[in-house]
């Protein structure tokens, strides 16, 4: 446009704008149900709590996919002819349909621009009561985020990294483009110098405490290392994955309680054939009391998403597979009683007097079972005791001032609970080289008094130095590393369980569960093949440390598997079954020697008992783990 | 953009030169024309006649033998002659020096007459661009002006009437569809102040629209002027058509009362027939058999299929309703007006006071309009002047949801509503009660208890108050503003009671139940504040031979849309309000304000009343554009569109080589050419905003749902026209035609956005859209002997209309089942589904082809006998969205009206005809009603459908669930919406007997509605299910137009 034609026009809009300062403030529109971008500018502490809570609604549609991604794409959970096609297409790891719903990955990118916009404007250096208020909420957004981000990678080993939220249209190509294994240091580096601070918290909402709507960010980064770890064996990672795990533990106290276990009924005769009441799936349960979950999402009926788990399960699209079953089954029930008021006995398996109860009793309490439905035995529990009912009077916005009352119904979807901690503390430190370590969180529960004891964790797997006093007596002294010292109330000790106990009883006295004895190979008395005694080699020879170093890895990997048996036992359904099986199939990878397998991943899917079977083979190849993510056609309903 | 700076660059030089022009001409030599004036038939003499000049204050007035003599400056002026009781008449002297005029009576419409301009008032043959009058104002009873123009002027505005509630009126589109998502509607234009057409405005009241213009009662009208080109004035708001309706005002200093009232009868409209209660019960018993899990014994033993009638139960499911009896009644319609026009030198003024009321076709529906005017002109000293419009408006009506709504639709229920059973509920005796029934066991609610329980109100009242004050600063200039605020409020209640709803499943938006409603309340309240300002300066000025019209101006338009609704669910039997309800409760709310500021100038230069050329350009800006728009430009601080229009008319028939062409009397070239645009974006679109939701209903906060996009602007619509008028045979015949071709682009679409923005969609502009047509009118007086006149009018419309591009995307809608596709080289709305080919009549027909759908859950199902035989487009053996094609358009080939009128005396008689082409319908009412999927009664066509093997018929099996999706949106829901229809005849006497204190009386009677010649199976083909372009052709059965009689008189004192 000439500057002719431009002066004209300005002398034309002159004439009748001359007392306007500008245009663009006559333009200026604001509107009370919208808040617009330029006017939230993350000022107050009212619009960081705003802005939290409506990450937290965003959260709720990852909930389903939590629990189906890490499920169905693993080998205790599989679809029935009932799922629709779309989840079918996960559980054959086939994914042909377009418009696959589970393709889409809109709805994690919505909880992270939301964070991104937390994390860009909120303003840390607001000082209330002497405390930076925003920080925590700062923090958690960044770990909502990584959280975000991490099942981002587990589900399509494919992320866009951006850290500036997405604002206007132009931004939209602002991103870099990732592997799960990239973004795990990226998220690591974010994260790691904002370790200590405090949890966020929103208070009580509805009667559910949404402290458990945010995920410790200790335990993000314990997850984030674990999973370097496993991906590149890395001492270094798993020690601070260790660490990471027991900086929470201790921070917040948290330790398995027995009063969770669940067990069979004994009298002096022996088990009378009935199961002791529910204890077990108590934990489950979400109430304000419930210390055992952590973090949680939470669905309600009538606001936001509305979990379909539960009908899903319900209408048995989806069921546990056999292989979940039988992990239960294969399980030695052991009964400590006492005949008389000293001499104890011992049950297990076969002994009890009926057969209504097998294995691990922690099935009974996670799925249903009825005798008149057998459908109903594929039914899972766990997910029936998730819904949470609040009643609440409200203030009838009526002039007499009536109030009503209403009750919201809520879904709870737990992301982590302190079995699973330990857990992860246990795979962490077995990684780490201390099979004790880890094999006391299964059998005998972590206290000090059990790491102390060294029939439970042996002295090889502490830091011992010997000094001999002015008496000339030698003195052991033992040094923990921090991520062996717990700091659990003096009263928790000695309820302390190992998470193994929950469902097998007294595994802490059973004599079967134990890690094997894989010194033979120093005995004397086994022959060789010319019928000849093996001889012991010297201690001080390479021989000798070779044979040391094999069987501490044979142990290692015993208890490895023990672990991974315990993560399906006690965390069945619940999401994570991908993610575990994602990290024991890169352990067994990273590792030399004769435990590493390049396809555990194919070897378990391949026994996976579903209407599909798959090909083991097929896993070698990584990509195959992971859905394949589509840009879907457009469908645009119902505007105008 | 090139042409875009052309049209600028000369526009701006245009203006100037014209302006230096006009300052510059000389007067010119005068001439002197004699004449006579006569009566076309009989050709006596017209005595006191007045001739004038156009764009000329010469004047002069025949004598008892019809002579005159008048000045002129130009051998091709035109004398404009008026006299009492006759017709004007445009003449061209085309050099004459004698000229003999014939005058026909004005029970002929008017052929020339002043116009309503973006300028004032212009002589109709003085303009160079299509500005269309509704004619007879006068007496009419509908109830709204959109009825008016759609009947008025059927060939060149396309109307669709809303439906047949009072005063919904119609959707009217001008010269093809000129958008596809945003506002198609028209600008109105009330007394300079703009409206806001609220429409995408949604009531709780299903069915039902709240219209703007209902607001004004059209015996208040003056005139009403349809702007199809040269509106550019109005530039971002002007590419779907300008509507200026202006009111009465003060006429002259004689004091006149008009007394009006009419009294009409509504009948029920022709429904669908549905099955007796036999014939349902058969059905009933069929379909049952066919639910999984449920046994034949099981359906046997049902208390509705056991004709023992010695069973207590027997008499409550053995009656004979006629359902529709209990809905429907002959609805009736009143309407009363009193108008006062007057005022002395001071000030004149125009009052008036009007209350309609309507009890509709349906029971428990009825209306009430009270409405009030009182404009004003005060000369308050020579050079100011002050004009005053005070409206008010009050509306009350009592509703209920209309359409396919299996819940709360009177007029749905009454069709799916089994027949064998009773209004009333019966004691488990078997005693019938005098206590309506609930809703039954089949999830259908009773409507005879909807009717009685049901609380469903709107109230609205819109008030506005204008000033116009006028500064004549000299001869030449005058500067003015006027200056309106309007407040328009809505209330809105609703209540599905708990005795007559049927209870139903409350489900979350992934499908899972929630819980169950046995009632709910709803409660909306809307109120629109609008502060307007349009101020102007205007130059005048004659010369010689030269006219010039100039003006320069500056409006600024404040809206702000604020709506609350609320409802709640499961209050109990006495819930009325929502603050009884306990459960589900939602808060919805909009609160849009938007600001609009536009620049403008124009100028209309006539030459010797044969050369015309108009410009017009404006600016514009709106908090509704982004902040970096690639069109227009960027001043003060803001983002502004351009838009530019010149007009040019060559009055032919002014011209001196046509005077032995004597035949012709008027012929006009006009060709023009246009950018006007679109600005209705939805508000804050081009902002990146937040919403609040409550987490867990506790916790309020915000997410963010919008994304900026700075770029977001209006539409663009470049349109040229070229026309013609016509008029030979001393205007006998006469004919208007118009060509036009536009091309709009940056259409604004809702466009895809990647997932990692976390967001589906976005507005943006994006595709380009044309339009092709022409529109032609015809008038002739056929007879004109004596005391008998006749004459006819027709006018016939067409346009073309086609996405020409979509940057390689395409977009498909659900609405009402349907899905619209939208989608290059296609016409916008267009159907997009499966195309069927009968019924299987046999298995071995059904195996033979082999065709099959893919289940949810991954497996196969086959087609079989007694299915839809879906035509595999594709070709791969599985029936799905692979096959879809497009299977109808809503656009016509050509669309239009014919009108006749005898007069013979004082009696007139004149009858509306109305058509429409080549249109077709989507009978989403039949799809609902013909699906054979579900326990509610069905149509009559479903005693056809297919029961046998071997059978042969075009209806498919009815099952439950309908499993092979029959009832899919197919072709078979497809329809020739073609019709014609006798709108109305109307028969009006002029009593010749007038008291002194009388002027005159003028008794009526009308029947509208009279007769639909058509092959659409529906109630009405002329419909559409919204205001917006994609939502045409839809037939969601609402309630139609229906026959009514009115009968009425008006009365001047």
């Amino acid at each position: 446009m000439n500057k002719f034609i431009k002066s004209s026009l300005a002398l034309l809009t002159g004439l009748f704008s001359l007392t306007m300062v500008s245009c663009s403030d006559m333009l200026d529109t604001d509107s009370n149900k919208l808040l617009l971008e330029k006017d939230h500018g993350m000022g107050s502490i009212n619009d960081t709590l705003y802005s939290m809570a409506g990450i937290l609604s965003k959260l709720q549609p990852l909930a389903d996919r939590y629990v189906l991604q890490g499920e169905i794409r693993a080998d205790l959970m599989s679809t029935t002819e009932k799922a629709d096609v779309y989840l079918q297409e996960m559980n054959s790891y086939n994914y042909s349909l377009p418009d696959n719903p589970y393709r889409n990955t809109k709805d994690y990118y919505a909880v992270i621009n939301n964070c991104n916009y937390v994390i860009h404007n909120i303003d840390t250096t607001t000082v209330i009561s002497n405390n930076m208020a925003n920080r925590r909420y700062y923090v958690a957004a960044k770990t909502i985020r990584a959280w975000t981000y991490f099942q981002l990678g587990l589900g399509y080993n494919n992320v866009k990294w951006y850290d500036k939220p997405i604002i206007e249209v132009g931004d939209i190509n602002n991103y870099t483009e990732m592997d799960l294994e990239s973004i795990i240091s990226v998220l690591i580096a974010d994260l790691a110098p904002h370790k200590d601070e405090n949890q966020a918290d929103l208070g009580e909402i509805s009667g559910y405490p949404s402290v458990k709507s945010f995920y410790p960010i200790k335990l993000m980064l314990g997850d984030l290392y674990l999973t370097r770890a496993s991906i590149n064996n890395s001492k270094g990672d798993y020690e601070m994955a260790a660490t990471m795990y027991m900086e929470q533990i201790n921070k917040q106290y948290y330790y398995l309680d027995n009063d969770y276990n669940c067990g069979l009924v004994m009298n002096k005769l022996g088990f009378t054939g009935a199961k002791k009441p529910n204890n077990w799936i108590n934990l489950h349960k979400p109430s304000r009391n419930n210390n055992e979950i952590i973090g949680s999402i939470v669905n309600s009926d009538v606001y936001g998403y509305q979990s379909q788990i539960y009908a899903m399960n319900d209408s048995l699209e989806i069921i546990p597979t056999p292989n979940s079953i039988k992990y239960f089954d294969d399980q030695v029930y052991y009964g400590e009683m006492y005949v008389t008021d000293e001499v104890p006995a011992y049950y297990v398996g076969y002994y009890r007097t009926t057969g209504d109860y097998t294995g691990d009793i922690r099935k009974y309490d996670g799925l249903i079972s009825t005798k008149e439905d057998k459908d109903d035995y594929k039914k899972i529990h766990k997910y029936t005791v998730r819904l949470f009912t609040e009643s609440y009077e409200v203030e009838s916005d009526e002039e007499d001032g009536e109030s009503e009352k209403v009750s919201n119904s809520y879904f709870i979807c737990p992301i982590t609970r302190q079995s699973m901690i330990y857990l992860r503390y246990a795979e962490a430190v077995n990684g780490l080289g201390k099979p004790n370590l880890a094999m006391a969180v299964l059998k005998h529960g972590l206290s000090n008094t059990n790491i102390a004891d060294k029939s439970i964790v042996p002295n090889h797997e502490k830091e011992v130095v010997y000094t001999t006093d002015e008496n000339g007596v030698i003195q052991e002294n033992i040094y923990l590393p921090s991520y062996m010292q717990l700091s659990l109330p003096s009263f928790a000790d000695g309820y302390v369980s190992g998470v193994h106990m929950r469902g097998c009883g007294d595994a802490d006295k059973d004599t079967t569960y134990v890690i094997k004895d894989f010194t033979h190979y120093l005995a004397t008395e086994d022959l060789d093949a010319e019928g000849n005694p093996i001889m012991i080699p010297a201690p001080n020879t390479a021989e000798y440390s070779n044979i040391i170093a094999e069987c501490k890895d044979d142990s290692i990997a015993y208890v490895n598997n023990l672990i991974f048996v315990e993560h399906a036992l006690e965390t069945s359904y619940e999401g994570n079954r991908f993610f575990d099986l994602y990290r024991f199939a890169k352990r067994y990878k990273s590792i030399s020697g004769k435990h590493r397998n390049d396809n555990f991943f194919g070897d378990v899917m391949a026994t996976k008992v579903s209407n599909v079977t798959l090909n083991a083979g097929m896993f070698l190849d990584e990509n195959k783990w992971f859905i394949p993510e589509d840009n879907k056609m457009i469908n645009v309903e119902d505007f105008k | 953009m090139k042409g875009k700076k052309f049209s600028l660059k000369y526009l701006i030089s245009v203006f100037f030169t014209l302006s230096f022009l006009a300052n510059t001409f000389a007067a010119g030599d005068t001439l002197t024309i004699s004449g006579n004036v006569r009566n076309a038939y009989s050709k006596a003499p017209v005595a006191a006649a007045q001739i004038t000049v156009a764009n000329h204050p010469f004047s002069s007035t025949t004598d008892e033998n019809g002579n005159f003599n008048i000045k002129v400056t130009s051998t091709s002026a035109i004398l404009i002659v008026k006299a009492f009781d006759y017709q004007e008449r445009e003449i061209a002297v085309r050099g004459r020096k004698d000229v003999t005029i014939n005058l026909y009576s004005n029970k002929f419409s008017n052929l020339f007459d002043d116009k309503a301009t973006l300028n004032g008032e212009k002589r109709s043959s003085q303009l160079p661009t299509s500005n269309r009058n509704v004619a007879n104002l006068d007496v009419a009873q509908p109830l709204t002006v959109d009825d008016l123009i759609s009947n008025g002027l059927g060939g060149e505005v396309r109307g669709i009437s809303r439906s047949g509630q009072a005063g919904v009126g119609s959707s009217l589109f001008i010269r093809g569809l000129n958008s596809i998502n945003a506002n198609a509607q028209p600008l109105y234009v009330i007394d300079g102040v703009i409206w806001n057409n609220l429409f995408d405005a949604e009531s709780i009241h299903k069915g039902f629209y709240s219209n703007p213009l209902f607001d004004i009662d059209p015996s208040d009208i003056e005139s009403v002027t349809v702007l199809k080109d040269g509106n550019s004035i109005y530039g971002s708001k002007a590419s779907n058509g300008v509507i200026l309706i202006n009111t009465k005002r003060g006429k002259d200093m004689t004091t006149t009362i008009d007394l009006k009232a009419f009294y009409g009868w509504n009948e029920k409209p022709k429904t669908i027939p549905v099955m007796g209660a036999d014939q349902y019960r058969t059905y009933l018993s069929e379909m049952l058999g066919t639910i999984e899990g449920v046994s034949v014994s099981a359906v046997e033993r049902l208390d509705f299929l056991n004709n023992d009638s010695n069973r207590p139960s027997y008499s409550k499911y053995h009656n004979n309703t006629d359902w529709e009896d209990e809905v429907y009644q002959t609805g009736s319609t009143q309407n009363y007006h009193l108008n006062v026009n007057g005022g002395d030198e001071k000030a004149l003024y125009n009052f008036s006071l009007g209350y309609t009321g309507n009890d509709g076709a349906i029971k428990s529906i009825d209306m009430n309009r009270i409405n009030t005017r009182f404009n004003a002109d005060i000369n308050l000293a020579s050079w100011l002047k002050l004009g005053w419009n005070v409206g008010f408006t009050n509306i009350q009506r009592y509703l209920l949801d209309d359409g396919v709504d299996e819940r709360t639709s009177l007029t749905y229920l009454s069709k799916i509503k089994a027949p064998f059973l009773s209004p009333y509920s019966y004691t488990t005796t078997g005693l019938i009660t005098q206590v309506y029934d609930s809703g039954d066991e089949f999830g259908v609610s009773n409507p005879s208890a909807l009717v009685e329980n049901s609380i469903n109100k709107m109230k609205q009242y819109r008030f506005n108050i204008g000033v116009n004050p006028q500064f004549i600063l000299n001869k030449n200039f005058k500067l003015e503003t006027m200056f309106d605020y309007s407040l328009n409020k809505t209330k809105e209640d609703f209540l599905a009671p708990r005795n007559g709803m049927a209870p139903y499943y409350h489900l979350s938006e992934n499908g899972t139940t929630l819980g169950v409603i046995y009632d709910y309340v709803s409660s909306q309240a809307m109120r629109d504040l609008a502060i307007f300002d349009d101020s102007r300066l205007t130059y005048s000025n004659k010369a010689g031979n030269s006219t010039i019209d100039a003006y320069l101006g500056w409006r600024y338009m404040m809206n702000q849309y604020e709506a609350d609704f609320i409802q709640g669910h499961n209050g109990g039997e006495n819930a009325t309000k929502v603050g009884d309800a306990t459960d589900f409760r939602t808060i919805l709310g909009a609160n849009n304000t938007t600001k609009y500021i536009s620049t403008y100038a124009a100028a209309d230069y006539a030459y010797a009343g044969k050369y015309l050329l108009s410009v017009a350009a404006s600016m514009d800006a709106s908090s509704n554009f982004g902040s970096k728009t690639e069109g227009g430009f960027k001043l003060f601080g803001t983002n502004w569109g351009f838009f530019p229009s010149v007009n040019a008319g060559w009055l032919i028939s002014a011209e001196e080589f046509m005077q032995s062409a004597s035949f012709i009397n008027l012929l006009k070239l006009r060709a023009g050419y246009s950018v006007t645009g679109n600005d209705g974006i939805q508000n804050y679109a081009q902002n990146a905003y937040f919403t609040s939701i409550q987490f867990l209903g506790k916790l309020n906060g915000y997410v963010l749902s919008n994304l900026a996009n700075p770029k977001l602007q209006w539409e663009t619509t470049y349109r040229s026209s070229v026309g013609l008028d016509l008029s030979i045979f001393d205007d006998r015949l006469s004919v208007s035609a118009d060509l036009y071709d536009s091309k709009t682009k940056d259409l604004l679409m809702m466009k895809q956005l990647p997932e990692h923005t976390g967001l589906d969609y976005y507005w943006g502009n994006d595709g380009e859209m044309s339009n092709k047509g022409f529109e032609a009118s015809a008038y002739v007086k056929v007879l004109n002997v004596n005391k008998v006149r006749f004459d006819v009018s027709a006018s016939i419309g067409k346009y073309k209309n086609e996405i020409t591009n979509l940057s390689g995307q395409e977009y498909l809608t659900d609405i009402y089942g349907a899905e619209i596709l939208t989608r290059k080289g296609s016409a916008a709305g267009v159907f997009y589904g499966y195309k069927t080919d009968g019924v299987y009549s046999t298995s071995q027909e059904a195996a033979a082809d082999g065709l099959k759908i893919l289940e949810q859950n991954g497996s196969f199902t086959n087609f079989g006998a007694g299915d839809v035989k879906f035509v595999d487009v594709y070709g791969d053996g599985i029936i799905n969205e692979k096959d879809k094609v497009i299977i109808g358009d809503p656009n016509p080939d050509f669309y239009g009206s014919f009108s006749g009128k005898l007069a013979i005396g004082n009696l007139s008689l004149s009858a509306l005809f109305t058509y429409s082409y080549g249109n077709d319908i989507y009978n989403y009412n039949r799809a609902m009603l013909e699906a054979g999927s579900n326990l509610h009664n069905q149509s009559s066509a479903m005693l056809t459908r297919w029961t046998a093997e071997g059978q042969q018929t075009s209806s498919p099996k009815a099952m439950y669930g309908d499993p092979m999706g029959n009832s899919r949106f197919s072709d078979r829901w497809i329809e020739d919406g073609s019709y014609l229809k006798i709108k109305s005849i109307q028969l009006s006497y002029e009593l010749p007997v007038k008291p002194k204190f009388l002027t005159g009386i003028t008794v009526w009677g009308s029947c509208n509605n009279v007769w639909t010649w058509t092959k659409y199976t529906g109630t009405d083909p002329e419909v559409s299910a919204g205001n917006s372009v994609l939502y045409q052709g839809i037939d969601n059965g609402l309630l139609p137009s229906t026959r009514s009689y009115y009968v009425g008189v008006k009365i001047s004192l």
